[in-house]
């Protein structure tokens, strides 16, 4: 009796012994090679959009990533958003006329969301400012302050409700002009989204012009350029799997007559917004949604009502105004920290 | 002869199912602490281990083990698919290393010793699923210390009372631990 | 019988605690890049990699106020306030150590780039 016990105890033991160290050698197996397969970073930069792209991906296949990544961007400014490359939806819906256009479902996705948040804005924010756009002429050698009659005349020109979009047709009201300058590069960063779900990317953050893509459960340290000084940042937020987009008044400007005129303009006046705000940061998971709603916010200032707008779309910010204050939405107080003491967090 | 062996099945079954619904209900019990800051969320003390390593020494390994699937199947249907994960992956280790620890003959361990081992395994399989599931194994470097400095605490008291209730448990058994 | 506690258990709680301090290192030591930033007149002038500078040189954030940099190390080497306070600071190569010019406005402050962004929005 006792001798079969103890057979039948040290059989036990070495089955025990046998299915752990199986168990163990299987998971230590499955966690360092998950380890080094996350750890392996992946940066490049490319230029596309008018603008810097940075790519920093987590992951297998980084470079191969990368350079997709890399082409798909330059095939949606060629194809989907280009103002001025024949061919592309956004050239075309503005060289029709008046007649309907079709689109890919890209753009008239876009088209849709950004509507809905220029409805929501109360026309401040407005996608078919393109004509006023065209006068002011930020960026190129013809930039100028337009006079009072140009923007009169141009302002019934505006209006996303003159625009009609049914299905995947676009059709411009009498004059209109699409501007999807506020909200390309958010798009660019929702297609992104859906390209690396594809491959074997653990994580990523991609930068395009400054709009951010956060793919992946990893956290994330972005920071917050000091609207005073490029080159430099402000705070950081710790965030991860969003997009995030600023819009500012230091991004593209000119100086006429000692008085400074930046590029986000009031869709409702005609002139660049004037709402005492330095930049503000928008958090939202769609790119489309966190570009318009950074330029919608920026347009309408730091109010019950650009903060009620946030909420409608599930939306945090961060604004920073005239006199280097700092204000952040609830949900994303506690995730931002400021490292530049000459900001006042409020 | 035969029917020594079907009142000991008999026993054997009575005394899986009922320390498996005790294994339940002190799994139930646990889950209504509130989760500690700074722990991940549902990393608990671990008293239904009590069950497990009582069955681990005193019963078969097979009973012990089955016990385990049990817990994680409950918490799989009360919790979510992450909690049935979790607590497979923690009862398994665990209950294998109270197998070994609790059936061999040596005295090299005192209770509270294995049970600090099989709490430390509990939590080492938790953390591991945790890593795998959420992609970021860096948890292992932000939640391990704490994790496995709760796991000696809790290891200390599960084992304490292994021992003290020992005795009366093994009456249930017929064995002499 | 087993017992309740043998001095092998306190072996295991050493071996554990032991496994936990050793988990806290990397959390400590992480690889950070030596930055140094250079402020006049409490503006950044200049953010400088101290772990890539290849060759030493100097610059001068204010006339009369010389800095010199080297790899993993900055300091100041001439000055125009009367105490030279700055100059004798000595070299600055160590996360947090800062040297200031208070007449000219000047400082450098060393940073590791731990707390450097993934990315920047603007």
């Amino acid at each position: 009796m006792k001798s079969d016990n103890k057979e039948t105890g040290l059989k036990a033991n070495i089955k025990a012994i046998i299915a752990v160290s199986v168990c163990a050698a299987i998971i230590i197996g499955i966690c360092a090679f998950d380890f080094i397969r996350s750890r392996t970073e992946y940066s490049c930069n490319d230029i596309a959009m008018n603008t810097v792209i940075s790519i920093k991906l987590y992951g297998s296949d980084g470079q191969a990533t990368a350079e997709s990544v890399k082409s798909e961007i330059h095939d949606i400014e060629k194809n989907l958003l280009s103002r001025y490359e024949d061919g592309s939806d956004v050239n075309r819906i503005n060289t029709s006329d008046g007649k309907a256009v079709a689109v890919s479902p890209e753009v008239a996705s876009i088209i849709s969301d950004a509507i809905d948040v220029c409805v929501d804005s109360n026309g401040v924010f407005d996608i078919t400012v393109g004509k006023i756009t065209e006068l002011w002429g930020f960026g190129s050698d013809k930039q100028r302050v337009p006079s009072a009659e140009e923007i009169d005349t141009c302002l019934p020109f505006v209006g996303s409700k003159k625009l009609k979009l049914t299905d995947n047709t676009v059709q411009l009201g009498k004059n209109q002009a699409v501007d999807l300058g506020a909200v390309g590069k958010g798009a660019a960063c929702d297609i992104v989204r859906t390209q690396l779900e594809q491959t074997k990317t653990d994580s990523a953050v991609i930068s395009v012009g400054g709009s951010l893509l956060l793919f992946g459960k990893r956290d994330f340290s972005i920071g917050i350029v000091n609207p005073d000084n490029d080159r430099d940042y402000m705070g950081t937020l710790k965030i991860s799997d969003t997009c995030v987009s600023t819009s500012g008044n230091y991004e593209q400007f000119f100086e006429q007559n000692g008085k400074k005129y930046h590029h986000i303009l009031n869709a409702s006046t005609g002139y660049p917004a004037e709402s005492r705000l330095k930049s503000v940061t928008v958090v939202c998971k769609s790119g489309v949604i966190s570009d318009a709603l950074s330029t919608a916010c920026y347009i309408m200032g730091y109010n019950d009502a650009s903060l009620a707008l946030l909420k409608k779309y599930d939306a945090e910010a961060v604004f920073i105004t005239n006199d280097k204050i700092v204000r952040c939405t609830d949900g994303i107080k506690d995730s931002f920290e400021l490292s530049d003491t000459s900001f006042i967090m409020s | 002869m035969i029917m020594k062996e079907k009142r000991n099945i008999t026993r054997r079954v009575a005394l899986v199912g009922v320390m498996g619904a005790l294994a339940l209900a002190l799994s139930y019990l646990e889950t209504l602490i509130p989760a500690f800051p700074g722990f991940p969320p549902g990393a608990k003390p671990g008293f239904s281990n009590i069950v497990t390593m009582f069955l681990a020494s005193c019963s078969g390994v097979g009973d012990a083990f089955f016990v385990t699937l049990i817990k994680a199947l409950f918490a799989g249907i009360t919790r979510g698919f992450t909690a049935m994960l979790m607590s497979g992956a923690g009862g398994a280790l665990s209950t294998a290393a109270a197998c070994i620890l609790l059936r061999s003959r040596k005295n090299s361990l005192g209770y509270i010793g294995i049970g600090i081992i099989c709490a430390v395994c509990h939590n080492i399989g938790q953390l591991i699923t945790a890593c795998l599931i959420s992609g970021t194994p860096s948890l292992i470097w932000g939640y391990g210390p704490l994790l496995l400095l709760f796991a000696v605490i809790t290891g200390f008291i599960t084992g304490t009372v292994l021992k003290v209730i020992m005795p009366y448990l093994g009456r249930i058994t017929d064995i002499k631990k | 019988m087993k017992k309740l506690f043998r001095k092998n258990d306190l072996i295991v709680i050493a071996v554990i605690l032991a496994a936990a301090l050793v988990l806290l290192i990397p959390n400590l030591s992480k690889k950070q890049s030596l930055t140094a930033t250079v402020y006049a007149d409490g503006e950044i002038v200049k953010i400088i990699n101290l772990d890539e500078v290849k060759e030493s040189y100097t610059f001068s954030p204010k006339d009369g106020t010389e800095i010199c940099v080297e790899n993993g190390a900055i300091y100041f080497t001439s000055a125009v306030c009367r105490d030279k306070l700055c100059v004798k600071s000595g070299k600055l190569y160590k996360n947090g150590q800062t040297a200031a010019c208070l007449p000219e406005r000047i400082v450098i402050s060393i940073s590791s780039g731990e707390n450097s962004p993934d990315m920047l929005t603007y």
